[in-house]
């Protein structure tokens, strides 16, 4: 469009304006005219004959969110996308099963209405108050950077546009001006604050990872965290870490078809994962016995065999009520080899466990033994000898060490020896009829009201191992599990129909609501199935029983029936979790392009879930001590969840930035000055006390976050769980926080406690969007993004095993930019200005100890030690966070994102402890991608497009090259000593380039990545190559573990999977119990659980707004009630309500459906608060979105840190954002609806 | 929603050059307000006092009012009214086919009917073909005849749009004024025509879907009983059962 000023309206007026077009440039003429409109007669017929008369086909999908992976065709005419449709060339998966194509669902059948959707966002934003200020500073400074510290710096003026936020008031600018804005910003926070006050936010890069490293590489280069998103959208499942010593690494949707026993629990299949579900519909056909677990009754549930109705937040118990049955009748009435076999190689049943003296009689389990502890035996002087967990030998009846543990994986000793291979070794899996001796131990149990701890005795069978006493994991566990065998001492249940202690059946069916026949049932077939089928038994887990605080403890009972029964590492076994991360395929690639490995280590990655916990002041509307929220085991007495978050931090076992009381910049500086090495200075200052972690004074304006970008997400319209809170702490903007803060009784003790908590702590809101949404209306600055079809990119999911692409169908209209394109023209802008104000400086970098390295085995036998209180030294790696320091040159930040860095060559690749010498795949991409001439990158390869990247992700990682899965496995035999190269052997040419993705799906290559085998055609199933391997899993005994032995876990009562109820919200935070009625403003109001599943008609907020998706759900905001609840407070079906806690307001209308089970309501997952959603009765302002009633609680064993599987990596283990144990009161709406 | 062929025969009000002049006055001030916008709103003012006083007066008003609050003020209120809300889409085939697949097609007519009359939507930060001001232009500048009667098939979108502004009490409607004073006036039943219409609302994928528009099904209201405790949902009279409308039979033969 030209400028009107081109508009000469001095002349004769109108013959001017006239001439002021500005949309039309003359144009040539189509010779045969053929698409001439027609009128009258059979218009009709031209749609349907212009519907094929298409101009091209192209090949894309849909991002970011969607794990469904489809690829689709795109329909493209005169520049105008038309429709969509379902591509249908996937590979074949053989000639004995269903096929992949087609894919698709009605979600993205829909998506090319965003295209041109009224509510596309088409220009750059920015807030009209924030420009005018930036405007009139540039002009008063003449250097952006001044003019942005001008505003920010000024009270007056940051509360104003601050204040602003979600109120409207955007103006269109040009790219120019918001770029240099945004980039004056960030240069400015780094100058003032350290680059340690910026993040960013981007979830789920499988879906689209070029997009993702967009901005992610930036970040990291200037070095700014980018925060985490599987465990703040706590679909993390810590129990996958704490078991396998891995992150969801699951079965592909084609391998249900496989199981002989299929358990769907809290996974409403057809609903969330419509392209999939087809595999286990035909499964049925096969003979496949399907069983749905769900609270409602489920659009899953009638496909099923059998609907488990069990209660909300209940399943854990369920779970245990069933490996009830099966350790009875299959590991004690009667021993079964397949399970014997399987459990004495890949599970801890039969390692030893000492047992403390509680004083009073009985007995505490303790922490596993290890040949450190053994006087006197060969391994007890090896190296890493406190590594290396035991197990009694029943072919000598004396205590072995066998291979495969932690400190076998590190060190020289261990060479050969990281294997599974028993060798002569006979562990033996009780100590039952060892000696005949036994004593009481005393295990926790937590199934009452307050979920607060009762121990109860039960014996198991001991032995004396020097002056210590040890019993198996197995006797532990058929202890917990009220699994009695003549002569143990204890109180035992009596039977199966014995409610009165865990794990009866009986037990569970009072607790759960499910038959106790029932429970028998499943429990028997599910352990028979296995034998008959060889651990062909397969659960799929959803976010309905994962989303809980207690959600790990869920997950272990769950994973104990794969486990225990021999069906984790098989095709059609095991747990199938599919909620929230969703594989990146090419992850080595992935990871070391989008966190610039390649050029500065080590990054910046933080944990989401704490990072708000603390940012949005949640921490002090904690009005009890964390061990009241535990479980009142008197682990934490006394002790604030702060407290023990600010613990983890000084302990290295969490990150956490911003990092300390000062720029990391300063730190560096500061140690230069002071003429120590980082590490030193940090650790003697930190001693001292004159340096302080950030997280120590969250409240210091010094130690805000000031700038957090948001690109391919919706955090205000979806995962800010305490959304509220975020908008009065984070934004300073209207909120509807009623809860109280913490009194002094509960607040933190080593947490600095100002009266007033800070509002309005971020200085810049940045959103890249292509559909406006509550992030983008909170947002001070918005950018337009180009969508799905409209750029480069690459897809992949756990569901399917195949890499594909995203391919634009038309340039992005009006001035919409690719997330790549709008990065790069920030990090340009940024490094221009950084000339000026930034040079190069050195950073001091903190970071948490981290998994699959040596420094996972940093706390032996996982006994806490603080050097804060002088039980040993600070030791930065060690007993504290690792510091290294780093140069940036923020100059160069633009060069650097553009081209691959030299570290790839220098240093090699490293992903999940397995390292790449990649010199010759880097020579490839030169000659490929081209060099950089001059400048820091001279002579490295480009990475200027999209596409580049795409093809630089994948050929430097071992999924889509052969060379390097075959060159990993070589590197990994050295470790296990056993033969492994062969898997990947069969593709070690082939190397998956963009322009193969772009023809058609490809499938990915079999590499040391992931821990399935594909090879030879076959279903990706997790942990096959450990099965058949002899791999050990990534855990401190090599095996999968039941029992967990760290101090916290402990205190918690957790070493064992146990039941936990949801959390009591009464107790916590006098919210009113669940069932009960009140009167609330003159109407009656009744308290019912809260919970937020995933929609049907939306993927999180996407779609949510779609208008197809829209008319065939309800519209707008709802939430689904019982009959029974409705009754109770007079609703009829549609009616207005609003739902209020503590937390925040929802105002929303009723669906009234007998499928709800009375006393629980459902409120779909992110339903933004754009679509018709009404000024509440209670506040008068707009009411909020689902988690507006949530706020986060963050459970301590999950930030444990520094100790084998318990060591941090960014998305694969941290405290997540639960959302599932919230309870609300509803009641009918009485006043007119007002918008 | 069908377009609107009653007044695709009749003549323009104003004479060509009027139109011409009103249309792109119109077209200009339903786009963004840009920076240069000030210093052209005397010339402007200078044009809409030429037009006949039904397209005139209204848009002086509306001149006068962006020259009063002011440029920044304008812009905030035009993204407030135009970017971030539907009702008020600028997009005319946004109104006519809805969120039905028609509507990539009804684009790419637009499209060709440009070029058939020998002009190129400018590629460059393109807006959209069916984007008002685009076809405001296009009549102004290109082809007045057939300017002519794709404004009239739109009508049901302008008189929404205008609706829509109106409940906003938006300045912008008297820039829409403007423009509905260039076409043919609404009488005898043309109001409840277009009533009609608006009714309608945008055309929707039918199959499938029964008489009931949701899930619940309204009978069962009826058999609901009130608690014990008394309290009664207020004016709940059950419903009479009612026909649920054609059913998929089941089991009878295809």
């Amino acid at each position: 469009m030209s400028d009107i000023t081109s508009a000469r309206l001095d002349g004769p007026l109108s013959d001017a304006l006239v001439g002021t077009r500005r949309f039309f440039t003359r144009g040539r003429v189509s010779d045969d005219r053929r698409t001439l409109s027609l009128e009258g007669g059979r218009s009709g017929d031209s749609f349907y004959r212009d519907r094929w008369s298409h101009d091209k086909v192209v090949r894309s999908t849909h991002g970011v969110n969607c794990t469904g992976s489809c690829s689709w065709k795109v329909y493209v005419k005169d520049g105008i996308i038309t429709w969509e449709a379902q591509q249908t060339d996937y590979p074949s998966t053989g000639a004995d099963k269903p096929e992949y194509e087609p894919r698709g669902c009605p979600r993205g059948a829909a998506f090319s209405w965003y295209t041109y959707s009224p509510t596309r966002v088409r220009y750059p934003y920015v807030r009209g108050t924030l420009l005018e200020m930036f405007r009139a500073a540039r002009q008063q400074y003449g250097d952006p950077v001044l003019a942005w510290a001008s505003i920010v710096q000024d009270e007056e003026k940051a509360r104003a546009y601050k204040a602003a936020r979600g109120k409207g008031g955007l103006v269109r600018a040009s790219w120019e001006d918001v770029v240099d804005l945004v980039a004056a910003a960030h240069v400015y926070t780094v100058k003032r604050f350290g680059p340690d006050r910026i993040a960013g936010f981007s979830p789920i890069p499988a879906m689209s990872p070029v997009s993702y490293a967009s901005g992610a590489r930036f970040h990291e280069l200037i070095g700014a965290p980018m925060l985490s998103f599987y465990d703040w959208y706590a679909d993390l499942p810590n129990a996958s870490p704490q078991m396998f010593g891995d992150q969801t690494d699951v079965p592909e949707s084609g391998d249900w078809w496989d199981a002989g026993y299929l358990i769907m629990w809290g996974s409403n299949v057809p609903l969330t994962r419509t392209p999939d579900a087809h595999w286990m519909v035909e499964a049925r056909y096969r003979g496949q016995k399907v069983i749905a677990v769900a609270p409602d009754y489920a659009d899953n549930v009638k496909f099923a065999d059998e609907w488990v109705a069990s209660a909300p937040g209940t399943d854990g118990a369920l779970a245990m009520g069933m490996g009830h049955v099966v350790m009875r009748e299959f590991f004690v009435d009667r021993q079964v080899d397949f399970f014997t076999d399987y459990n004495q190689r890949f599970t801890d049943l039969p390692y030893l466990v000492t047992l403390d003296d509680a004083g009073d009689g009985s007995f505490r389990p303790g922490k596993f033994l290890v040949a450190g502890d053994l006087e006197g035996h060969p391994e007890a002087g090896s190296e890493n000898a406190m590594w290396k967990p035991a197990v009694l030998d029943g072919a000598t009846g004396e205590v072995a060490i066998p291979n495969g543990s932690i400190g076998h994986r590190f060190g020289e000793e261990g060479e050969g020896r990281w294997n599974l291979d028993l060798g002569d070794i006979r562990p033996v899996l009780s100590l039952y009829g060892d000696t005949g001796e036994a004593v009481e131990v005393a295990l926790p149990r937590f199934d009452n009201l307050e979920g607060s701890q009762v121990l109860e005795r039960r014996g198991v069978p001991v032995r004396r191992v020097g002056d210590r006493l040890v019993t198996t994991v197995l006797d532990l566990m058929l202890a917990q599990y009220g699994v009695g065998r003549d002569g143990l001492p204890g109180a035992w249940p009596s039977g199966y129909d014995d409610p009165s202690a865990p794990a009866t059946p009986a037990w569970a069916a009072e607790i759960t609501g499910v038959p106790v026949e029932q429970i028998i049932r499943i429990g028997r077939e599910w352990a028979q199935n296995a034998i008959d089928t060889q651990g062909r038994g397969m659960i799929l887990m959803g976010a309905g029983i994962n989303h809980w605080y207690h959600s790990d403890q869920i997950y272990r009972a769950l994973l104990v029936l794969t486990s225990i029964t021999g069906c984790q590492g098989r095709n059609g076994g095991g747990w199938a979790h599919y909620v929230g991360q969703e594989k990146v395929r090419p992850i080595m690639g992935f990871q070391h392009l989008a966190f610039a490995l390649d050029w500065v280590r080590p990054p910046r990655h933080m944990n989401q879930t704490s990072y708000w916990y603390v940012h949005t002041s949640q921490y002090r509307y904690d009005t009890f001590d964390a061990d009241a929220v535990n479980g009142a085991t008197g682990a934490f007495t006394g002790r604030s969840t702060m407290d023990l978050l600010a613990q983890a931090v000084r302990l290295g076992w969490v990150p956490s930035y911003p990092q300390f009381d000062r720029s990391s910049l300063q730190v560096a500086d500061e140690a230069a000055e002071a003429g120590m090495a980082a590490g030193e200075y940090v650790a003697s200052r930190l001693k001292d006390g004159t340096l302080r972690f950030a997280v120590e004074d969250p409240e210091h304006p010094d130690n805000y976050p000031r700038i957090l970008s948001l690109w391919r997400s919706n955090l205000l319209g979806s995962s800010a769980k305490g959304n509220e809170y975020f908008l009065k702490h984070l934004l300073g903007t209207d909120h509807a926080v009623k809860a109280t803060q913490a009194a002094p009784e509960h607040r933190p003790q080593d947490v600095a406690w100002p009266e007033q908590a800070g509002e309005g702590k971020l200085d810049l809101l940045l959103t890249l969007d292509f559909r406006m949404t509550s992030s983008t209306l909170f947002s001070d600055v918005v950018l337009p993004a180009a969508t799905w079809y409209e750029k480069h990119d690459i897809n992949t999911t756990d569901m399917h095993p195949f890499i594909h692409s995203f391919n634009p169908a038309i340039a992005p209209p009006w001035q919409a930019k690719s997330d790549w394109e709008a990065w790069k023209a920030i990090a340009r802008r940024f490094s221009q200005l950084a000339v000026d104000h930034l040079g190069t400086r050195k950073d001091v970098v903190t970071k948490p100890l981290w998994h699959d390295t040596p420094e996972a085995m940093a706390t032996v036998h996982g006994r806490v030690q603080d050097w804060r209180t002088g039980e040993v030294e600070p030791v930065p790696g060690r007993t504290m966070p690792v510091v290294a320091e780093v140069e940036r040159d923020y100059t160069t930040v633009y060069d650097k994102m553009t081209s691959i860095g030299p570290l790839l060559e220098k240093v090699g690749m490293l992903t999940k402890g397995v390292k790449y010498e990649v010199g010759r795949e880097v020579d490839i991409l030169r000659r490929r991608n081209g060099t950089v001439r001059g400048g820091i990158a001279d002579g490295q390869p480009r990475i200027e497009t999209d596409i580049q990247v795409a093809d630089a992700i994948m050929h430097l990682s071992g999924v889509s090259n052969g060379h390097l899965a075959t060159q990993g496995f070589r590197f990994l035999e050295k470790r296990t000593g056993t033969q492994l190269h062969d898997l990947s052997a069969e593709h070690e040419g082939k190397q998956i380039t963009f322009a193969d993705t772009q023809a058609a799906p490809v499938p990915v290559i079999t590499s040391p990545e992931w821990s399935g085998s594909e090879s030879g055609g076959r279903r990706y199933a997790p942990f096959t190559i450990n099965i058949e391997r002899s791999k050990p899993f990534h855990t401190l005994t090599g095996r999968q573990h039941f029992y967990l032995d760290h101090d916290w876990v402990q205190g918690m009562g957790e070493s064992l999977p146990t039941y936990r109820p949801p959390l009591n919200m009464t107790t916590l935070f006098g919210e009113d119990p669940v069932g009960q009625q009140s009167d609330h403003d003159g109407a009656v109001a009744v308290a019912v659980r809260y919970l937020t599943p995933h929609s049907k008609w939306s993927i999180h907020s996407e779609y949510q707004d779609n208008l197809f998706m829209l008319s065939l759900s309800r519209g707008g905001q709802t939430i689904w009630m019982s009959d029974v609840d409705a009754a109770k407070i007079g609703v009829r079906d549609n009616d207005w309500i609003e739902a209020v806690n503590r937390n925040g307001v929802v105002a929303c209308r009723a669906i009234v459906s007998h499928r709800m089970p009375e006393g629980t309501v459902f409120m779909h997952h992110a339903q933004d608060r754009l679509i018709d959603v009404p000024l509440t009765e209670t506040d008068n302002k707009r009411g909020g979105i689902h988690n507006s009633l949530t706020r986060i609680l963050l459970k301590p064993s999950h930030i444990v840190g520094g100790y084998a599987q318990f060591s941090y990596f960014f998305n694969y283990i941290g405290p997540i954002g639960s959302n599932r144990d919230e309870v609300t009161v509803i009641r009918r709406r009485t006043a007119p609806v007002t918008y | 929603m069908m377009p609107w062929r009653r007044h695709r025969r009749s003549s323009p009000r104003f004479d060509a050059r009027a139109q011409a002049d009103a249309w792109q006055l119109c077209s200009l001030l339903l786009d963004y307000p840009r920076e240069d916008l000030p210093r052209h709103l005397a010339a402007l003012r200078e044009v809409a006092g030429n037009l006949p006083p039904s397209a005139g007066e209204p848009l002086s008003r509306f001149l006068e009012h962006a020259e009063a609050v002011g440029l920044p003020e304008l812009q905030r209120d035009y993204v407030d009214t135009f970017d971030v809300t539907r009702k008020c889409a600028l997009h005319l085939t946004y109104f006519l086919h809805g969120d039905t697949r028609n509507r990539g097609v009804a684009l790419v007519q637009f499209k060709q009917l440009y070029r058939q009359h020998g002009v190129e939507l400018d590629d460059a930060d393109a807006e959209l073909p069916d984007y008002l001001p685009v076809v405001l232009e296009f009549g102004a500048t290109v082809a007045p005849g057939t300017g002519w009667k794709v404004l009239n098939d739109h009508r049901v979108g302008i008189e929404l749009l205008r609706r829509a502004l109106d409940r906003r009490g938006s300045p912008w409607l008297d820039v829409v004024a403007a423009l509905r004073a260039t076409l043919p006036d609404l009488d005898g039943d043309d109001e409840q025509a277009l009533a009609r219409l608006i009714a309608q609302g945008p055309p929707q994928e039918t199959v499938g879907i029964d008489d009931a528009p949701y899930a619940m099904d309204p009978d069962l209201d009826g058999l609901r009983t009130p608690p014990a405790d008394g309290c009664a949902p207020p004016g709940s009279t059950p419903h009479a059962p009612q026909s649920l409308g054609p059913t998929i039979p089941v089991g009878a033969p295809r």
